[in-house]
């Protein structure tokens, strides 16, 4: 996907939200209207009126419904199609959400959410930054997860292009708001990659047993790059046993070398490869 | 402590409603319908009566009430579902057993919440030693296969280690030889290989696979994260069986470094001797807080 077709699809998006919004507000007031419009015709017309608004209300609610699922399958399939690799499919699938109208916004946003997440799959980190953007204009905080991802997304996506303070607005709200478990894992390798970036190692090894319980969950390669951030903040504050400890600790997750090459801040502990790495 | 009753009664009490019960919007919807119908014919409500203003407005808050109702179901479910994964994650047995008791002690009606809830109800049993437990938990989520092909070949791992466990042994060995013909990616061929490990452990076979070591290393490690540990532990195990005391002494090394000695000869009682045998990594000060549930239980 080019520049001026994401800035089409973009456009397509905003537009179709705010129709959303025209169309419930139409449908709302519409039906208020009808119903004092019936309850004033003469007897029996009224409520026959009445009746006939009941059933065309409820076979809109019914038609709606099929399409929000339909929606949702779509936006599964394209999930389902990113967590395995398959962009281009995915991006298909998200296409036809974004582009065809329906009246669930929440649907709209998800799919926004995962072209923004297939774009940074693709490391087209500047599209990816645009997106988000796009998104925290939409009124997404209702949708408090669509609102924590696109805000970490966002700032993952600036912190690879070398924006620390901007990454900084971004995350920043994110310490305001409850945050899960899960939140906090995807939280964690940010913060630390933002506190190194803007060289505050002594706020990187504040709390380090919190952050190794949060790291212990993590998968192998991001178990690893906390650790290896943890290390390198512990380098930079002279911590030299917790760093010896926390290198060795990486290796055993993942190989460091090859974290390095994206997230070149670890670098020098990828370089001191620790001996039990091969166990 | 998690009894049998207990996991019993959950698990019944869990159970999705089927039929008519299941779809109370639908009743009231259609039910609605049939009012309008009824109202529109004057002979069965008059024009005038109080019931026919009442009615209508009765069915619409009744509507209303069971929607909001719904939504909060909906949010409760999540907020327990949640709250309980996460206990499990963290370890903490006591929140995570009241989580699904609050959770689990109603229909669920997602067949997928309800499997992740059970999985981490068979969790718990485990982390009480109750592998009788967590053996009927896994069974029932196979005899009625209402979970994701994740969900299913998570039971069946964990079926094979809880019947290792109660002394099934024969079943448990006819299982893990299923499951590990089968063709699976490598992040669920890690979990059968570990299995498969412990296998070979508990049955005094540890020596015959050594030569599959360093694959099994490099699965783990791919795969499975700080668990990963376990792994290593057992393959120290298979080497201390073998006499390789050097590798032993390596790999007894990795997994302390990966998770505390208590913790992994809590989880498998098999490594005590190991763990007594070689030294265990030594975690400068700073870095862990108190010990984990599991360290204080081991």
């Amino acid at each position: 996907m080019n520049t001026p077709q994401l800035d089409a699809l973009l456009r397509g998006f905003r537009r179709q939200l705010r129709m959303i919004r025209v169309a419930r507000f139409v449908l709302l007031a519409g039906t208020a209207v009808a119903v004092i419009w019936a309850s004033r015709l003469p007897h029996p017309d009224n409520k026959r009126m009445m009746f006939a608004i009941f059933i065309g209300t409820l076979v809109i609610w019914v038609l709606t419904m099929i399409k929000n699922a339909k929606d949702g399958r779509y936006v599964q399939t394209a999930g389902a199609l990113l967590s395995v690799g398959q962009l281009d499919d995915a991006e298909v699938w998200l296409r036809r959400v974004l582009e065809q109208f329906s009246l669930s916004a929440r649907a709209k946003l998800v799919a926004c959410q995962q072209l923004a997440s297939l774009l940074f799959r693709r490391d087209d980190h500047q599209n990816v930054v645009r997106v988000c953007a796009e998104l925290l204009q939409q009124r997404s905080g209702r949708l408090h997860s669509i609102w924590i991802n696109t805000r970490l997304m966002m700032a993952d996506s600036l912190l690879m292009l070398d924006r620390v303070p901007e990454a900084y607005d971004a995350i920043r709200p994110v310490y305001d708001a409850t945050l899960s478990l899960s939140d906090r894992m995807k939280l964690l390798p940010l913060q630390l990659r933002y506190e190194l970036a803007a060289d505050y190692p002594s706020a990187a090894v504040q709390a380090l047993p919190e952050k190794l319980q949060i790291a212990e969950l993590l998968d192998s390669p991001r178990a690893a790059l906390v650790h290896a951030l943890l290390a390198e903040a512990c380098r930079r504050t002279h911590m030299t046993e917790q760093q010896a400890f926390l290198t060795e600790r990486a290796w055993l997750y993942h190989d460091l070398d090859e974290l390095a090459v994206r997230y070149p801040v670890i670098a020098p502990i990828a370089a001191s490869r620790a001996t039990g790495a091969s166990a | 402590m998690l009894t049998l009753e207990t996991a019993e009664q959950l698990i019944l009490s869990s159970k999705p409603r089927g039929g008519l019960i299941r779809g109370p919007m639908f009743i009231l919807l259609g039910f609605s319908v049939l009012l309008g119908a009824l109202s529109a014919d004057t002979q069965f409500l008059p024009p005038n009566g109080v019931l026919t203003w009442l009615l209508p407005q009765v069915v619409l808050l009744a509507v209303a009430g069971m929607m909001v109702y719904s939504v909060w179901r909906q949010k409760e479910l999540a907020h327990y579902v949640q709250e309980s994964i996460e206990a499990v994650q963290l370890k903490q047995w006591p929140r995570a057993l009241n989580a699904l008791h609050r959770l689990l002690r109603r229909p669920v009606p997602h067949p997928t919440a309800r499997a992740e809830s059970l999985l981490a109800l068979a969790a718990v049993a485990e982390a009480g030693d109750s592998f009788d437990v967590s053996q009927r938990i896994y069974e029932h989520l196979l005899e009625e296969r209402l979970a994701d092909p994740i969900q299913l070949h998570t039971a069946r791992v964990g079926l094979g280690a809880a019947m290792l466990r109660t002394g099934q042994t024969t079943d448990a060995v006819g299982l893990i030889d299923r499951l590990e013909r089968e063709e699976l990616p490598g992040s669920l061929r890690a979990h059968i290989e570990l299995l498969g490990l412990f296998r070979e452990v508990t049955m005094g076979h540890a020596t015959d696979r050594l030569d599959r070591a360093e694959e099994r290393r490099a699965l783990f490690r791919r795969h499975l994260g700080s668990r990963a540990g376990y792994g290593y532990a057992l393959l120290a195990a298979a080497f201390d069986s073998a006499g390789q005391t050097e590798q032993a002494a390596r790999y007894w090394r990795a997994a302390t470094m990966l998770l505390p000695a208590s913790e992994l000869t809590h989880r498998f009682s098999e490594l005590e001797s190991v763990g007594r045998k070689y030294p265990a990594a030594v975690i400068p000060p700073g870095l862990r807080n108190s010990p984990s549930p599991a360290e204080v239980a081991g």
